[in-house]
């Protein structure tokens, strides 16, 4: 089920009614609920798959329970490489079995030796990449014994299978949502208040700014030779916002659900855009999994002690896997290593921390040195994203060199339709200055602090414009591929 | 959590009611096909894609054929991924037709295209893209269904339509420059494109249809299933009034295309023309004669001429 579609619009209610009205007064039962619910939400998509999760939720249960009764360490260990193996193996099979089929394939012809194997059709599960890092770090959590094991199976189930956030994140880390199910929850006008601001401005993201940009991103990608260099450009920019607006737009309705049934799930994008260097940007952007691979990769490497070497090795390690976390595309994992290339200078040169607090901050606009920054490291994650978005490697390069042209100097070309193009570029105007005006805040659209007739005239406003300029094609979400 | 509902229920209710006013304001600006759901039951109807959408003017076969005395000829041609014959098109003209008529008209388009489909996909799954596909209700205004269904922007743009389409149309000399096409549909169902006829850009959209063409040519074949509701879209409106079968000019490179694509069209519509005792008017030789946005359609200009060329063959069957 897509949050933007009919079909959410009535599953949500029914069982927001359902979980305050009728199972308020049994947390067991109110947690049942959500798993229903969830299995609900998720095998409207595919039924099939639920089998997936539940096997997955069995294992893990079962490898937290056995944790916590076990002292030896080795049948420690090996209860938890059972959990990883487990998870991983889906995720192996599912999403990467043809990618290093072909690969092996590829290689091998190379040296001249023809392989005959059947590349299988295998339909991917949404959101697999996410639950199964979601319940890894449960059991990794209960292994290094950072976490009580649960023995309440039910919420357990419901922190794995959760549906706002099931399908795209953010990946929850098991210390910060599973307690929550353990605890009666009450409603919280406020808090309810604000989860629908949240989800508001989400499908305004998804809605307005990354299906509309999405048009133009995939007209100048899929003809890319056909334009010029500054319309190319322009692509790129179209798809930067595409993606952010899919993606964050996803975590603010996820976030925003959430909150409307009394759970807090982590911040998973902070205005990214506005970042200064690649080190801000990757702690804005996909909060979620950049410190799960902090937390759980990279410092068990050795994070940033050591040698030069080792810092360099682990800075690659942790953004190709990141990439190759994305898909089984080499473009994927050539986005990875470009990021990590950006990374490494600031990091050599010990100023990956230097910009940790709001752009700005108490001021109206940037500094001019600020802007600069802004818009070298917009312009740095852009050219990445050329190759996230490409169908493959030869694309992407050739998407490059075309940029790399004296029509770079021309005007950008207008595509039709025109008319959509231009609403498209000044919508793209109204979200980057809402988000700038509200950038120290959780989310763009946290007015708490407006006076009643200023919130509701914006909400008019929103309302309208997602009326008028939205894009109502039901279009999945990027990251659901993942 | 009584103040909250109770927000929520008029934020509710104000979107609701917003839509219901915006859906009303849905016209001929609003996308290709919404006014021929909610015109009213006809008794001459014009049968096909969109060749014949765009190329036969109603308005041209009325005053030739002194059809208005009849309430008309109605255009509910729609597209190929649409209106090829099938299930789906054919309840479509059965809801559309009106059940008294006896002495209606009825011009069948037909072309190689509107009779293939997918190799890939069986006679149940041809048609489940098709607008008309799960379609409960026609002929009403406003259709809120179509709308709920079809319509895949914000009903916003309802109204931005309108406005957009107002100022073109007031400004016509911009409607010739136009690349990409501007798009009105008429209450008489007439499908207006005004587009630039800029040669080399016409030059270029025919080369993209003769490549879409050629690839189609790979994954289509001839379809018994549609050959079969064809005879019963002819079957059904020789009830109602006179059916003329009629094969549209298109480019001489698209006409190749077809050919090689269904060498014995001609033959099998003349064969099916025959059992079922209409005529078979077919304007394929006459292609050089005009011009085309696309290859494919008329320009609305020439649409006109071959309305009325259409119009006098059918007088003189007639007379």
């Amino acid at each position: 089920m897509l949050f933007n579609s009919i079909d959410f619009a009535i599953f949500l209610p029914i069982v927001f009614i359902l979980y305050w009205f009728l199972t308020n007064k049994n947390l067991k039962l109110q947690n049942l609920l959500i798993v229903v619910a969830s299995y609900l939400f998720y095998g409207w998509w595919d039924y099939r798959f639920l089998l997936l999760i539940l096997f997955s939720t069995i294992v893990d249960y079962s490898v937290g329970i056995g944790l916590l009764k076990q002292e030896n360490k080795t049948k420690r260990k090996i209860l938890l490489g059972t959990s990883i193996l487990v998870n991983l193996g889906f995720l192996g099979f599912f999403k990467y079995y043809n990618f290093f089929l072909d690969n092996f394939i590829t290689a091998f012809s190379f040296f001249g030796t023809e392989i005959k194997a059947n590349s299988l059709n295998i339909i991917l599960p949404v959101g697999i990449s996410f639950y199964t890092f979601q319940t890894l770090s449960y059991s990794i959590d209960v292994y290094k014994r950072k976490l009580e094991p649960t023995k309440d199976f039910i919420a357990f189930s419901a922190f794995v299978s959760f549906f706002p956030q099931l399908v795209a994140g953010p990946i929850e880390r098991a210390r910060n949502l599973l307690p929550q199910f353990y605890k009666k929850r009450t409603f919280d006008y406020s808090k309810a208040v604000d989860g629908m601001r949240q989800i508001l401005w989400g499908l305004f993201k998804k809605i307005v700014i990354a299906d509309n940009c999405a048009v133009f991103a995939d007209q100048i990608f899929n003809n890319s030779h056909d334009y010029s260099g500054s319309t190319l450009v322009l692509g790129a920019i179209f798809f930067a916002f595409q993606i952010y607006g899919d993606f964050s737009g996803y975590s603010d309705i996820a976030i925003g659900t959430a909150r409307l049934f009394g759970f807090n799930l982590m911040q998973n994008f902070a205005f990214p855009y506005f970042s200064r260097d690649i080190a801000e940007f990757w702690r804005r952007w996909h909060i979620s999994l950049s410190t799960w691979f902090r937390d759980y990769l990279y410092i068990p490497l050795g994070g940033s002690r050591g040698t030069n070497y080792f810092k360099i090795r682990n800075v690659f390690i942790i953004f190709l896997v990141s990439g190759f976390w994305h898909g089984a595309n080499w473009t994927f994992i050539i986005w990875g290593g470009l990021n990590a290339l950006y990374f490494l200078p600031i990091m050599l040169l010990n100023k990956n921390k230097i910009n940790t607090d709001v752009v700005a901050q108490g001021k109206h606009l940037p500094s001019v040195r600020e802007v600069l920054s802004i818009t070298l490291t917009f312009s740095l994650t852009t050219i990445a994203w050329i190759f996230f978005r490409a169908e493959d490697i030869h694309h992407a390069i050739s998407y490059l060199s075309d940029i790399i042209h004296p029509s770079i100097l021309t005007l950008p070309e207008l595509i039709t339709p025109k008319l959509e193009m231009i609403y498209t570029i000044l919508c793209v105007f109204i979200l980057v200055l809402f988000e700038w005006m509200n950038r120290d805040k959780i989310h763009a659209l946290d007015i708490a602090n407006y006076n009643k007739s200023n919130r509701w005239v914006l909400y008019l406003i929103i309302i309208i414009m997602i009326i008028t300029f939205g894009s109502f094609n039901q279009n999945s979400f990027i990251y659901f591929q993942f | 959590m009584h103040r909250f509902l109770k927000n929520i229920l008029i934020v509710s209710l104000f979107i609701i009611a917003l839509h219901l006013i915006l859906g009303a304001l849905a016209n001929g600006s609003t996308d290709n096909f919404y006014l021929r759901f909610t015109s009213s039951k006809q008794n001459s109807l014009i049968i096909g894609t969109s060749r014949s959408a765009q190329g036969i003017h109603p308005n041209i076969l009325d005053s030739v054929l002194n059809l208005e005395e009849n309430n008309g000829i109605y255009n509910y041609s729609f597209s190929i991924n649409n209106s090829s014959y099938g299930k789906e098109y054919y309840y479509a003209i059965k809801n559309k037709i009106n059940e008294s008529a006896k002495n209606g008209l009825f011009i069948i388009t037909v072309d190689p295209w509107a009779i293939s489909s997918d190799t890939t996909l069986n006679d149940n799954e041809i048609d489940i893209e098709s607008i008309f596909y799960s379609k409960k209700h026609y002929n009403s205004y406003p259709d809120y269904e179509y709308l709920i269904k079809n319509y895949k922007k914000g009903w916003g743009n309802i109204l931005l339509k309108r406005i957009e389409s107002n100022i073109l149309i007031r400004n016509q000399n911009s409607l010739s420059k136009i690349k990409g096409a501007f798009t009105y549909l008429r209450k008489d169902g007439l499908l207006e494109v005004y587009t630039s006829m800029d040669s080399t850009y016409v030059k270029q959209n025919i080369q993209k249809k003769v490549y879409n063409y050629n690839t189609s040519m790979s994954s289509n074949k001839f379809s018994k299933f549609r050959f079969l509701y064809l005879r019963k879209t002819i079957q059904l409106l020789k009830k109602h009034g006179e059916v003329y079968l009629v094969r549209m000019p298109v480019h001489t490179s698209l006409f190749k295309i077809e050919d090689s694509f269904d060498p014995q069209f001609d033959k099998r519509i003349m064969n099916l023309a025959n059992k079922t005792n209409v005529d078979y008017l077919n304007f394929a030789d006459n292609a050089t004669q005009y011009s085309y946005t696309d290859g494919n359609h008329l320009y609305i200009n020439d649409a006109k001429i071959f309305s009325n060329q259409l119009a006098e063959r059918i007088k003189i069957l007639i007379d």
